[in-house]
């Protein structure tokens, strides 16, 4: 089956997440995606745990795999004249290019959007970088844990707590910030390229903000805050539902309880017991007030029931509650399972492994793995030689000479 | 002006609450024209949202927390649980390009208006369905919102303090991940449908996209067989990296160091106090080992400053920093002002206020965007039942007395 995005061609000289998150969306879609990567060295996520096996080894990192399935990988030393120059090549032959190398990074190389559009004026360059290309913040490092504060996400996280003081604004798990702005990269640039390849066919130069991508996010409480200068904080005052995690016999499951009938459904299911009727837990306001003592009396009945059980019991009379699930426990759970979501992928160096697999399904042009992500300078024939022209007894030089 | 990127697409939106509404906000923003269909006997729920708080009786035109994601949408009214209702609706999307929904699953089936049928009046449809499990599956019927996907799809369980409680996070973060998700699906299906006609159905699970933006400890456990336990605001990889009290109320600070050049920084800014000279800080690997008196150290000094000293003072040394903001000092960031991220609008229930602009710039100077304010509920029910369908003003009087325009 065709892919959407089958006759894109990407070039990425990008490394860590949010570039080749952008480059791994395209190109699962059905883009064409070469990789350039510095020699010798390649991305900085062949460094980043975990790896295969648990044997670190830039080759192996579950990563770097997972980030860059899909892709053609070659090396070039664009600090070379001839590696510019072979950059420049595959950019004519490119729609799109990823960097994420630093406000005015390209620039220096002599690689910048005023060069390249000269080279390719259909050329759209999507330039993700910590705070965007203007303003007085952009020369300011980010990365994810500065991102995803400074957008408000941390201030907000974790949710509910008795004392602000003991429970410091949080960042959840990983490399979400990174995540969610090569997703937005992504969004950005089908649209540019959408518009392009209808409109006048002309390039575009996309500048991404990691900071707006995540500040975006927050669209609601920011509107809210204009009219009516509302600012959610993560303490539990004013908490007008009775929810969250609740323990049970086999570790946590999430009541999530949004109206009138949730809550008899729930009082039914733990066998009606006479303190439900007490006026502390007379409505959501109330419970929510008074969670320190409900909690203790839901536990009589949570405790003798697993997670599964739970969820099954209230998921039966429609309403919204899940196990919380431990890792492996995600990694098992049927549903996924059953839609296909985990992928096992085969890479030469790391084996054989599972990946989380498509993000979203679309029906008629699906999501594919085609190939696993490629070792560093692995198609460097086949783009030097089958793309651009190079001759292959010339290569032996350029690898001699460090420039691929 | 030049035209935006979606001039003359038409969307019929069914989407009802947050993960719904914010997929199809980016389509309004570029150039897209949405038609929100709701029904007094099914609005959007986050119409009950009134000045922050939660109404079980509100003026739907009043919301603060329905115009964030609704804004510039069309809005028409249709009791989709009549036969008639459901009729008009599928002479609506004949009349669309995109449909968007995310009813539990089944609901659509109910009212004849699921894909399946849908493709057979208009076959180059493209349908965008998003549910917590996703519209396949042994799970498929089971009712999620974004805090009990934060629990199913392990987010909770590797966020948090180490050695605490799995910890409920507050944020709506998979009501944001996942319309991110939709977006992107949808602008793959629009530019495939614009270069073959083809049009198709795109599925997204709540749980899936969360999961695929999560992968690290997943990828560990598929990987090594074991996994690591949640680490805060840590960095697996260097210290320091985490969050600092400051001075203020509530005030923290992010800092972040990644090198040894930054670490060399940071002490310079410091201005090299005692206690980092010596071989319990001496490299990454030995301030990993004691990271919990390096943070005690960088604590002492960060709570005599306000995070915004602080990210001055260290950006200008060479050290990622930032403060931890809340939505009140967003509005006073210097960085998202200067860019122009705050849209004003006016809407007349409400007064003033402003809007995030979508999180790029399209086009120069200034992004072109559809930047409108919200319609009152049901405002273009003349447009499209007269216009777009061609009822006569009798037809939609009486249509309005059968409680079918509702």
């Amino acid at each position: 089956m065709a892919q959407a995005l089958s006759d894109l061609k990407v070039l990425e000289y990008a490394q860590g997440i949010t570039g080749p998150w952008c480059g791994k969306l395209l190109g699962d879609y059905g883009a064409e995606v070469i990789k350039v990567e510095d020699p010798g060295i390649g991305d900085k996520a062949r460094r980043m745990e975990p790896f295969a096996g648990d044997v670190p080894h830039p080759e192996r990192s579950g990563l770097f795999l997972y980030l860059n399935t899909n892709k053609l990988g070659v090396t070039l030393n664009l600090k070379t004249a001839t590696g510019q120059r072979l950059f420049q090549e595959l950019i004519r032959q490119a729609d799109v290019l990823i960097d994420n190398n630093g406000v005015g990074a390209m620039d220096k190389l002599g690689l910048g959007w005023k060069t390249l559009k000269k080279v390719n004026p259909r050329l759209i360059m999507a330039t993700i970088t910590p705070f965007g290309l203007t303003g007085p913040w952009k020369k300011y490092k980010g990365g994810n844990l500065v991102n995803l504060h400074a957008s408000g996400q941390g201030f907000m996280t974790p949710g509910q707590v008795e004392d602000p003081e003991s429970h410091p604004p949080l960042k959840t798990a990983g490399h979400q910030a990174d995540f969610m702005a090569g997703l937005t990269a992504a969004i950005c640039t089908l649209t540019a390229v959408f518009a392009s390849r209808l409109g006048n066919g002309k390039g575009e130069r996309l500048d991404i903000s990691e900071h707006e991508a995540l500040a975006f996010q927050w669209a609601r409480d920011i509107a809210m805050y204009s009219w009516d200068k509302t600012i959610p904080k993560r303490t539990k005052a004013g908490l007008a539902m009775t929810s969250g995690l609740v323990p049970c016999k086999d570790g946590f499951f999430y009541l999530h309880l949004r109206d009138a009938r949730h809550w008899d459904t729930y009082v039914k299911l733990m066998g009606n017991p006479a303190w439900a009727k007490e006026e502390r837990f007379k409505d959501d306001l109330s419970r929510g007030k008074n969670y320190s003592e409900l909690e203790p009396l839901m536990m009589e009945w949570t405790m003798r029931h697993s997670k599964d059980e739970i969820y099954h019991l209230m998921q039966g009379e429609k309403v919204a509650t899940m196990p919380l699930f431990t890792v492996p426990e995600v990694v098992n759970y049927r549903q996924m399972e059953e839609r296909g979501f985990f992928t096992a992928i085969k890479h030469p160096m790391a084996g054989v492994a599972k990946y989380p697999g498509a993000p979203f399904k679309m029906s008629a042009t699906p999501w594919k793995i085609r190939r696993p992500a490629p070792t560093l300078g692995q198609h460097n024939q086949e783009v030097l030689c089958g793309r651009l022209g190079c001759k292959k007894e010339n290569l032996p030089k350029l690898r001699a000479t460090g420039i691929i | 002006m030049s035209p935006l990127p979606l001039d003359g697409i038409r969307v019929a939106d069914f989407t009802r609450i947050q993960a719904g509404p914010l997929a199809t906000h980016w389509l309004v923003i570029l150039g897209a024209e949405v038609i929100k269909i709701e029904s007094l006997k099914a609005m959007d729920l986050s119409r009950r949202t009134v000045q922050g708080r939660r109404e079980d009786n509100p003026d739907p035109n009043k919301s603060t927390g329905f115009m964030a994601t609704n804004a510039g949408k069309k809005s028409c009214t249709l009791n989709l649980t009549t036969p008639r209702g459901q009729e008009l609706a599928r002479e609506l999307i004949q009349k669309c390009d995109i449909v968007a929904e995310n009813y539990a699953t089944g609901v659509m089936e109910r009212f004849g208006l699921d894909y399946q049928s849908l493709k057979k009046i208009k076959p180059d449809l493209i349908m965008v369905s998003t549910s917590g499990p996703g519209r396949t599956g042994p799970e498929k019927d089971d009712v999620a919102y974004a805090p009990t996907i934060h629990a199913n799809s392990g987010l909770a369980h590797i966020s948090g303090h180490p050695g605490q409680n799995p910890i409920s996070l507050g944020i709506m973060w998979s009501d944001v991940i996942t319309p991110l998700n939709a977006a992107c699906a949808i602008l793959a299906a629009v530019y495939h449908r614009a270069m073959t006609g083809q049009g198709q159905h795109i599925d997204v699970s709540m749980t899936e996209a969360t999961v695929s933006l999560t992968p690290e400890p997943l990828l560990e456990y598929l990987m090594t067989g074991s996994f690591s336990e949640a680490l805060g605001n840590r960095d697996y990889r260097y210290a320091p990296s985490n969050i600092y009290r400051c001075r203020g109320d509530d005030a923290w600070v992010a800092i972040s160091v990644s090198s040894e050049e930054e670490w060399k920084a940071l002490c310079r800014a410091l201005g090299h106090p005692a206690w980092a000279k010596g071989p319990k800080f001496a490299d990454n690997y030995s301030r990993r080992q004691n990271e919990k008196e390096l943070d005690r150290h960088i604590g002492e000094w960060t709570k005599t400053k306000t995070p915004q000293e602080i990210t001055r003072l260290l950006q200008a040394a060479g050290v990622a920093a930032g403060p931890t903001l809340a939505v009140d000092q967003l509005f006073r960031d210097p960085q998202l002002n200067e860019r122009g991220f705050f849209v004003p609008i006016e809407y007349e229930p409400i007064g003033k206020g402003f809007m995030a602009r979508m999180p790029y710039k399209l086009g120069q100077p200034n992004p072109p965007g559809q930047y409108l304010p919200p319609a009152r509920l049901g405002e273009h029910n003349p447009y499209v039942f007269g216009q777009l369908l061609g009822l006569s003003g009798e037809e939609i009087e009486n249509l309005v007395q059968d409680q079918i325009i509702y």
